[in-house]
């Protein structure tokens, strides 16, 4: 969810996906108006194809793109 | 017939160009009813999205909980417009599947409502010929163990990729048949991919 504190900014709050064999860092990114923009993944999930950390940009408040995409310089 | 670990398993990837909806999951076990009598599964690890609502773990992502303002994109971003009924629908799979997971559910009750979830990041499928009064699903457990225990698992790799092992030729079969393969490997559990 985007962060209250954040209100009227542009944000990406943090969060952890637990694996069996381990963790990693998930971020969500909203804009300025509190949309849901994309997910960051700090992984490679153990797919050759994919970067470490790599970027789900948002279709809509209720999917992402299918895909690894590079980490935006400006969400 | 089912083959325990340390034996040989087939595993099928394939690009979702759909982006993993509950439709592609839906037609993909109908399919494989064709050669295989599921009549149980267990759900696990799923992370998706329901018509405004995420299930997930991790607790950065979006979570609405504002059923009155819900708004559906289709996948060219574009507002479509969508009933009470379909909503209702949506939210339904989303308390189910919340609900569901790492219990024993009748196959049918999951294809009822698998279909109305909007898309999957992730989520684990294991299918089952008779009930799995065995079943251990430890956390820490690696996933040969836990794929060992079903018939065949189905699962939903990061919005895109769908992975399947099976001890099945029947299935693999049929796969390639109705789908474009992304690989195939085979081998024992422990020597298969396993994304996190």
């Amino acid at each position: 969810m985007p962060d209250p504190a954040a209100e009227g900014s542009a944000h990406t709050t943090l969060g952890t996906r637990e694996g069996r064999r381990g963790a990693y860092t998930q971020g969500a990114t909203f804009d300025d108006e509190g949309n849901f923009t994309g997910r960051t993944d700090v992984t490679d999930h153990g797919r050759n194809d994919h970067f470490k950390p790599h970027w789900h940009p948002a279709n809509s408040p209720n999917s992402v793109k299918r895909g690894p995409h590079p980490i935006p310089e400006v969400y | 017939m089912r083959k325990k670990i340390g034996q040989n398993w087939i595993l099928i990837s394939i690009e979702d160009l759909e982006g993993l909806p509950g439709t592609t999951f839906l037609n993909l076990i109908q399919l494989l009813l064709r050669v295989v009598n599921f009549k149980f599964a267990i759900i696990d690890d799923i992370e998706a999205f329901a018509c405004g609502q995420y299930l997930g773990h991790a607790t950065s992502l979006p979570n609405s909980t504002d059923l009155g303002n819900i708004k559906n994109y289709n996948n060219d971003n574009e507002l479509v417009q969508s009933d009470n009924f379909e909503q209702e629908k949506a939210i339904k799979a989303y308390s189910f599947l919340r609900n569901a997971q790492n219990k024993s559910i009748d196959l049918d009750e999951l294809l009822s409502y698998i279909g109305d979830i909007r898309q999957f990041n992730w989520g684990d499928f294991f299918l089952f010929e008779s009930y799995p009064s065995s079943w251990i699903n430890d956390k820490n457990e690696y996933y040969p163990y836990i794929i060992s225990q079903a018939d065949t698992t189905i699962r939903a790799i990061d919005s895109q990729y769908i992975y399947i092992y099976t001890p099945y030729q029947g299935v693999v079969d049929l796969i390639n048949a109705n789908y474009l393969i992304e690989s195939i490997k085979q081998g024992s559990l422990e020597s298969l991919d396993y994304p996190e």
